[in-house]
């Protein structure tokens, strides 16, 4: 295993391709002149980092919110995702699981696409449940005479 | 419009315009949300709702050529009866958000199998 190379501040402009190109694989480590350790990262590694991160402390609140009996449950139970007060805990409960789950392969894989499309599914989801006419058709069990045919719009027959 | 201009199985046509084939799909709109299907034309434009209808007549299982569709989550997303899929989530505009279930294989009231499309939800408010 090769020695972890930490380099100085000065490196940063006599060795700058060497720095830059230990960051591109993966991490580049810098002492500071007063001593401070930094680090050099490729910036999408640092974005899943960060989303990560966030999401661990989000997926905190939304457990906390549901542990609260429902009745006593205020918006700002949910921090920034207050649009989670839209899901009944059962809902809220798998959003917690999924997400979680999401959030490991991001970490693993380097890569925040599929949580990023998780998160926006279960917030359309949550958006079409605010509306109370809405909610009770997207829950409700099929009858097919709550249906009625349509035709294209425009077209007289 | 010629014949060969519309392609059912094809990613889009030129909004407006009258398919000659039969749509494959049924469409079916609940109740609830009927007044806001006729709606639809002045509130998203005519090319908008006619791209719609003609997506989910012909190929409502596939990504809209278009539009943004998803899938929507937890219990609203599980199909609503055996044979249907799940719930998608279809942005016909800005103002419009539109949630539908198919069924190809549906047995109606006659008991004749057919293809269905259900319109679960309209959602007009703007985001």
């Amino acid at each position: 295993m090769s020695a972890q190379v930490i380099y100085t501040a000065s490196d940063l402009d006599r060795k700058r391709r060497e720095v830059t190109d230990a960051a591109r694989r993966g991490v580049a480590r810098i002492r500071d002149t007063d001593g401070m350790g930094l680090v050099l990262l490729p910036a999408r590694h640092y974005e899943v980092l960060d989303a990560v991160s966030r999401w661990h402390d989000r997926l905190d609140v939304a457990e906390r919110a549901l542990a609260k009996p429902r009745g006593q449950r205020i918006p700002r139970d949910f921090g920034d995702l207050t649009w989670l007060r839209h899901l009944d805990d059962e809902d809220l409960a798998v959003f917690i699981a999924e997400l979680r789950a999401a959030v490991s392969v991001a970490y693993h894989d380097d890569d925040l696409s599929d949580l990023d499309q998780l998160v926006r599914d279960w917030r359309v989801t949550a958006d079409e449940l605010a509306d109370p006419a809405r909610r009770e058709a997207l829950l409700g069990s099929f009858a097919e005479a709550d249906y009625v045919d349509v035709e294209r719009p425009g077209d007289t027959g | 419009m010629t014949g060969s201009a519309y392609q059912p199985f094809g990613p889009a046509r030129r909004p407006g315009g009258r398919p000659v084939a039969k749509p494959r799909y049924r469409v079916l709109v609940h109740r609830k949300f009927a007044e806001m299907w006729s709606s639809l034309p002045e509130r998203v434009g005519l090319a908008a709702a006619q791209q719609f209808y003609d997506h989910v007549a012909s190929t409502p299982g596939q990504p809209a050529a278009v539009n943004r569709t998803g899938i929507l989550r937890g219990k609203a997303g599980e199909p609503m009866a055996p044979g249907f899929s799940r719930t998608v989530h279809y942005e016909i505009s800005g103002a419009g958000r539109i949630d539908y279930q198919y069924n190809a294989a549906y047995l109606g009231a006659r008991g004749d199998p057919h293809p269905v499309v259900c319109i679960r939800a309209i959602n007009l408010s703007s985001h």
